[in-house]
C-alpha cells in the first residue's frame, strides 16, 4: 500500500465546492469515503490494483474504474462543469441617483451562496 | 470565499461559476451598505450584471454675480454631474431665489474621495458663464463652491435704413436669440 492523491478537476473557481468520494476494490468493498480537501484526498491504495471511484459534487458525477500502477503516485478526474460554468463575468458598477455615471474606482466583493 | 472585483470607470470582470452569489462593495466616498443587488444568481444565460451604489453628500454651487458668498444671487443658473469626459448624468438642478444649486447624494471621504466633475450647462439668459468642466473631491458631506456668473455687459445696437446710409431707424425693437 503506498500513498496515492486523487485529484478532481471542475470543482469551480478556487475549488469553491466539494465532492463526496467513495473507492471500491476489486471486491466492491468500500474502502474509502470522505470529502475533498483543495479538491483532492489522500489515501492508501495497493500496486497493480483496480478500484471504483463514485465522486459527487452538486449535481456532476464521476463514476469510473482506474488502475494504480507503481508508476504513478496522482490521478486526476474531472467534474464537467470545468467546461461550461467558469465564464467571465462584466460587473458594472453605477451611481444610484445619477443615471449610468460610472463609479471611477472601487471593490465588489462576493461570496457564493450555493 | 470572498473575492473581489476591482472597478474602474464602472467595470470589472471576473471569471465565475455559475450560482448564487452575496454581494458586497468596498468603494471609497460611497454608502457601501446601498450596493444594490446584494445578491446575484449567476447563471449561463447572461455574462453581465448591474450594480448600483448611493453616497450621502451634499455639494452646494452657489451662484452670484461676483462669486462671493455675499454677492448678488443669479436664479435659473443650470449645472449637471458629468463623468470625467464631460458626459452628462442625471437630472441638472437649477439655482434657487438664493443661487445655490444643490447636487445631493455624492460621494465624499476624508481621505482619497473620489473626483466629482460636473459643468454647468445654462445661466438665466443676463449673466455669462463658464461651460467648462469643472471638479471637485470632497471631505466633508457638505461643501459650498462659489461660482461667477458676471452680469452681461452693456452693448450698443445701432439700426439704420438699408437704402439711406446712416438714416437711423426712429423706434422699434430686435429680438437676439441664441
Amino acid at each position: 500500500m503506498n500513498n496515492i492523491v486523487i485529484k478532481f478537476k471542475g470543482l469551480g473557481y478556487g475549488d469553491i465546492f466539494q465532492a463526496t468520494v467513495v473507492i471500491y476494490d476489486s471486491n466492491n468493498c468500500i474502502i474509502y469515503r470522505g470529502c475533498t480537501h483543495n479538491a483532492q484526498i489522500s489515501l492508501k491504495l495497493g500496486f497493480d490494483c483496480v478500484y471504483k471511484i463514485y465522486a459527487i459534487s452538486g449535481f456532476e458525477v464521476i463514476k469510473e474504474t482506474f488502475y494504480v500502477d507503481k508508476f504513478h503516485s496522482k490521478y486526476i478526474f474531472s467534474f464537467p462543469r470545468v467546461t461550461i460554468q467558469d465564464v467571465l463575468i462584466t460587473f458594472l458598477l453605477t451611481d444610484a441617483h445619477y443615471d449610468g455615471l460610472p463609479i471611477e474606482r472601487g471593490d465588489i466583493i462576493y461570496g457564493k451562496d450555493s | 470565499m470572498a473575492k473581489t472585483v476591482n472597478i474602474l470607470n464602472g467595470t470589472g470582470a471576473e471569471r465565475l461559476i455559475n450560482g448564487v452569489y452575496t454581494v458586497t462593495a468596498d468603494v471609497t466616498g460611497y454608502d457601501n451598505s446601498t450596493i444594490n443587488p446584494s445578491s446575484i444568481t449567476v447563471d449561463q444565460t447572461t455574462n453581465t450584471y448591474a450594480f448600483s451604489i448611493s453616497a450621502t453628500g451634499t455639494l452646494t454651487l452657489h451662484v452670484t454675480e461676483d462669486g462671493t458668498s455675499s454677492g448678488t444671487a443669479v436664479v435659473g443658473a443650470t449645472f449637471v454631474r458629468c463623468d470625467s469626459t464631460g458626459t452628462e448624468y442625471g437630472t441638472p438642478v437649477v439655482s434657487d431665489s438664493n443661487g445655490d444649486c444643490v447636487f445631493n447624494n455624492v460621494p465624499y471621504a476624508a481621505s482619497n474621495a473620489p473626483v466629482i466633475y460636473y459643468k454647468q450647462t445654462a445661466s438665466d439668459g443676463e449673466h455669462e458663464f463658464d461651460n467648462t468642466l469643472k471638479n471637485i473631491t470632497m471631505t466633508t458631506s457638505e461643501e459650498t463652491v462659489e461660482i461667477e456668473n458676471s452680469l452681461g455687459a452693456e452693448r450698443t445696437i445701432n439700426l439704420f435704413d438699408a437704402n439711406y446710409q446712416n438714416l437711423p431707424i426712429e423706434s422699434g425693437s430686435l429680438t437676439f436669440t441664441n
